[in-house]
């Protein structure tokens, strides 16, 4: 058994809308990747900016070993905010930014750090690039450049696939999964695609209106009952040639 | 194959080692700027000294120079040429902060009735029959000091009253100068005799009576400045947005905070003695950042030196073009600034 | 020169009252408003006070003057309208408040600012012409004219005329040979250091600190109305050193008499007089 990472319990937020997110309890080990499904709506996103401690919460909310004083994690929301007139480099070098003192700048280290991030997610070519000439598909390995430039032990990213085609999300998915094996970095992403939510998460949670549906492994969890009552519409779940489930969508004559 | 890799290599390495650098060269030719109009400023002006005569003086060297004209170097025009940098380094520092901390283009450093507030009490302070020489400085500086923090705290109380966000904070800046306006308007109509000098400040003007304006700008210009300057990351953070500013370990809504009460002062300090200086707060930045960088690493150090260089040569034209008469000075960097900044925007649309 | 100035506006004045419509000479005015300070002086020197029946509030002069709450620079067609004039006399034709009161049957005599003793002599005569005191009006400039043609004598001949430096405000606005004060100045032989500021006769042009000190002015007038006072020019750098300090020759004087073209100029006149005795 690894050692845990984050727990959660009976963890709940109230925004001004009312209660978002209620009585969650979520226990990630270190390493895990874990995937948050379910409807727009649901409360994916304030539950990955809540365990980024970006909203107040109620509940318990611990991570491991305690860091609460210099929580490092790192953060990427649906949609990075992408500054005009800003470098790739320079971007990547903010993700710096937490291990600054306020008189400092950046150091050699910080920038070889950089080059290096850089270099592993193929972007040597374009360091020198300002952000708004990427692609959609570069945009998001440039920000997980950042984060990984940040060296958190933990991602929080909030469906880092959502805007591109299926090619650059394989790609994508295979670049952060690889990352991950080769940093031990614990996971937590929201996702649309159950496929790939099959593919490659340790642990999936449904969420639906806020509440747990429930957690526990892909096969545990993404069956063709919790699928269809999550999305109230027919779901079919098969089992791919390589093992993997997939998932989709059946017709109501099948069903 | 291996000569693609190390131009890549080249250009990461090139790339990492220059983010977020003072371009060196831009930098020392502002500076060179900057030293170079407060010079010429030394130089030229309504009274005519020989240059050579005046440069002895400022060397403390046996001049010549009869007691009036060494009044006049040192007493009038060294003043002057400071306060014109002063003035222009704290509104453009201005400006930069606040286009930083609304994340927007337009902010300019009169945005948070700051600008209406300071005319409000200038016009108090002409029109009431208080004495005009309260302080040193006389009354109409400090007054408008005070009306300019008055307008800035009204945005602030009513931006608060209508929510958390920059955008209430804006709107409520456009309320608060609205209305400080209308009580200015109110009282130069029922004051009318008083029109002229109050229409003389509000234009902008840099007329000192020796030391004192740059005395009292001074501490104001020295904190501003360096509480910006130690902000400049934090601004470089607020450009992503507040989530991902905290989880990269910045405090964006202290920083909004402390960055909007150093700018806020800067700019009641740089008015209350110059009046209304168009032009200076919203283009300097920009123009800084259309050539050089978009980072506030970059923006705001540069900012202060170029707004300082800007104002100083706009001052110069002011006293040389007429002399002996004098232009206001707002009309030179309207004037002066628009067609430039107008040059400049056509020439970064091309080169992206 | 000026005599031929004299003979050329009597010409005209006479011209205007011959040419009058012959109604005119019975509609003297008998209900007379005046938005205009120097109006108001002259109206009542020639003997026109009793048919003023309401002041704008800037007229303190003279005490007896019926001031109201009637402004100049914003006008409310309303608030005059109310006081039934026949005849409104105005400086500034702001929000249309000329052809407004024509339209209701008023009376609007037009005295822009007068930028010479000619054109105030022309505004006492038309005055007096509107109110039925020609021959008061007449008197009154005659008298000014003696008067200050006595005054003017007093003046000392000097090889080098007086240097005067006329300061309206703080930010050292000035007034030029182009304005009526000007005018007074260059007819009292006194040099003007405006005037080399002034080279499109704007008459109010805003002098350099520099300039003023190395020019080195033997006359100083400062108005009581800017603020500060002979004491505070001493302590601007710089400024005691000038002859005009140090012969004790910084006036300061009226700031009404000294912006108002009417009979008071004569006041004036005298305290500049006074003051450039060797």
């Amino acid at each position: 058994m690894t050692a845990l990472a984050i727990i959660v319990h009976n963890l709940s937020v109230r925004l001004s809308r009312g209660l978002v997110i209620s009585h969650i309890d979520l226990c990630i080990r270190i390493g895990e990747l874990v995937v948050i499904i379910g409807p727009n709506g649901a409360g994916k996103s304030t539950l990955l900016r809540c365990l980024a401690q970006l909203v107040p919460h109620q509940g318990e909310l611990s991570y491991f070993p305690d860091t609460r004083k210099l929580l490092n994690l790192a953060y990427v929301p649906q949609r990075p905010m992408l500054p005009t007139g800003m470098t790739v480099a320079e971007y990547v070098l903010l993700g710096r930014s937490r291990h600054l003192h306020w008189l400092s700048a950046e150091t050699y280290h910080d920038r070889y750090l950089v080059a290096q991030t850089l270099e592993q997610l193929d972007l040597e070519q374009h360091a020198g690039y300002l952000l708004e000439e990427l692609s959609g598909g570069e945009v998001q390995r440039v920000v997980l450049a950042r984060a990984l430039a940040q060296q958190a032990s933990i991602l929080v990213l909030d469906e880092p696939t959502s805007a591109l085609d299926l090619g650059h999300q394989m790609q994508v998915m295979q670049l952060i999964d690889s990352l991950r094996h080769q940093y031990k970095l614990t996971i937590v992403m929201a996702l649309h695609d159950l496929n790939t939510a099959a593919r490659f998460a340790d642990q999936v949670m449904l969420l639906q209106q806020g509440c747990c549906m429930a957690t526990g492994s892909p096969d545990e969890v993404l069956t063709e009952a919790k699928l269809s009552r999550l999305y109230n519409t027919p779901i079919q779940v098969l089992t791919g040639a390589d093992g993997h489930l997939v998932v989709s969508l059946a017709m109501a004559e099948i069903s | 194959m291996a000569s693609i890799t190390k131009s890549s290599a080249d250009s990461i390495q090139h790339a990492t080692s220059q983010a977020f650098r003072l371009p060196r060269f831009a930098t020392l030719l502002i500076a060179a700027l900057l030293l170079g109009c407060g010079l010429a400023s030394m130089l030229l002006g309504a009274a005519q000294i020989p240059s050579i005569a005046i440069i002895a003086e400022l060397l403390h060297i046996d001049s010549g120079l009869t007691k009036t004209e060494v009044t006049i170097i040192w007493q009038w025009r060294l003043p002057r040429v400071l306060l014109g940098m002063l003035v222009g380094a704290s509104l453009a520092l201005a400006g930069a902060a606040y286009q930083g901390v609304f994340r927007n283009p337009l902010a300019d450093p009169f945005l948070l009735g700051a600008a209406a507030g300071a005319g409000l009490g200038a016009t108090l302070a002409i029109v009431s029959d208080i004495p005009q020489d309260v302080t040193p400085l006389g009354t109409v500086p400090v007054v408008a000091f005070i009306g300019a923090l008055v307008g800035v705290s009204l945005s602030a109380a009513l931006g608060r009253a209508a929510g958390r966000s920059t955008a209430a904070l804006l709107l409520a800046g456009v309320a608060t100068a609205a209305f400080l306006t209308a009580c200015q308007t109110f009282l130069m109509h029922h004051y009318m005799t008083s029109i002229q000098a109050v229409y003389s400040w509000i234009i902008g003007r840099l007329v000192t009576s020796g030391w004192n304006e740059v005395n009292f700008i001074t501490p104001y210009f020295v904190v501003g400045f360096g509480i910006i300057l130690l902000h400049r990351r934090e601004l470089d953070l607020l450009r992503l947005g507040d989530d991902e500013a905290v989880s990269l370990g910045g405090h964006p809504r202290r920083s909004r905070l402390i960055l909007i009460l150093a700018a806020s002062l800067l700019t009641a300090s740089a008015v209350s003695v110059s009046g209304l200086i168009a032009f200076v707060g919203i283009v300097v930045p920009h123009l800084i950042r259309l050539t050089l960088g978009s980072s506030y690493r970059i923006i705001v150090p540069l900012s202060a030196i170029a707004g300082g260089a800007f104002l100083c040569l706009a001052d110069l034209l002011a006293r040389n073009i007429l002399a002996p008469a004098e232009l206001p000075i707002g009309v030179i960097t309207a004037f002066v600034g628009a067609p430039f900044f107008a040059l400049i925007l056509r020439l970064s649309r091309q080169l992206l | 020169m000026n005599l031929k100035h004299h003979i050329w506006y009597s010409l005209c004045i006479s011209f205007t009252i011959m040419t009058m419509p012959v109604s005119s000479w019975a509609d003297i005015a008998q209900r007379i408003i005046s938005l205009s300070p120097s109006a108001t002086e002259i109206l009542f020197a020639i003997g026109a006070g009793k048919q003023v029946v309401a002041v704008d509030n800037h007229s303190n002069y003279p005490p007896q003057a019926p001031v109201m709450k009637l402004s100049a620079y914003q006008p409310s067609l309303e608030a005059i309208v109310s006081y039934k004039p026949d005849t409104v006399v105005i400086t500034f034709d702001v929000i249309g408040i000329k052809a407004g009161l024509q339209t209701m049957g008023v009376n609007v005599v037009h005295h822009t600012a007068a930028t010479s003793l000619d054109d105030m002599y022309r505004q006492i005569a038309e005055l007096g012409a509107v109110s039925g005191h020609q021959a008061e009006a007449a008197q009154l400039s005659e008298q000014i004219r003696t008067d200050l043609a006595q005054a003017m004598e007093q003046i000392p001949i000097l090889d080098d005329p007086l240097r005067i430096y006329h300061e309206l405000d703080a930010a050292y606005y000035s007034v030029s040979s182009a304005s009526f004060l000007g005018q007074i100045y260059q007819q009292m032989g006194l040099i003007n250091i405006a005037d080399a500021a002034d080279r499109h006769n704007s008459g109010y042009p805003q002098l350099s600190v520099e300039y003023i000190l190395q020019i080195n002015p033997q006359l100083i007038v400062i108005t009581d109305q800017s603020g500060y006072n002979r004491a505070d020019v001493l302590r601007r750098p710089g400024w005691q050193f000038l002859d005009a300090s140090r012969q004790g020759r910084i006036i300061q004087v009226n700031a009404d008499i000294a912006s108002r073209w009417g009979p008071r100029i004569v006041e004036f006149v005298r305290l500049i007089v006074a003051n450039i005795q060797p």
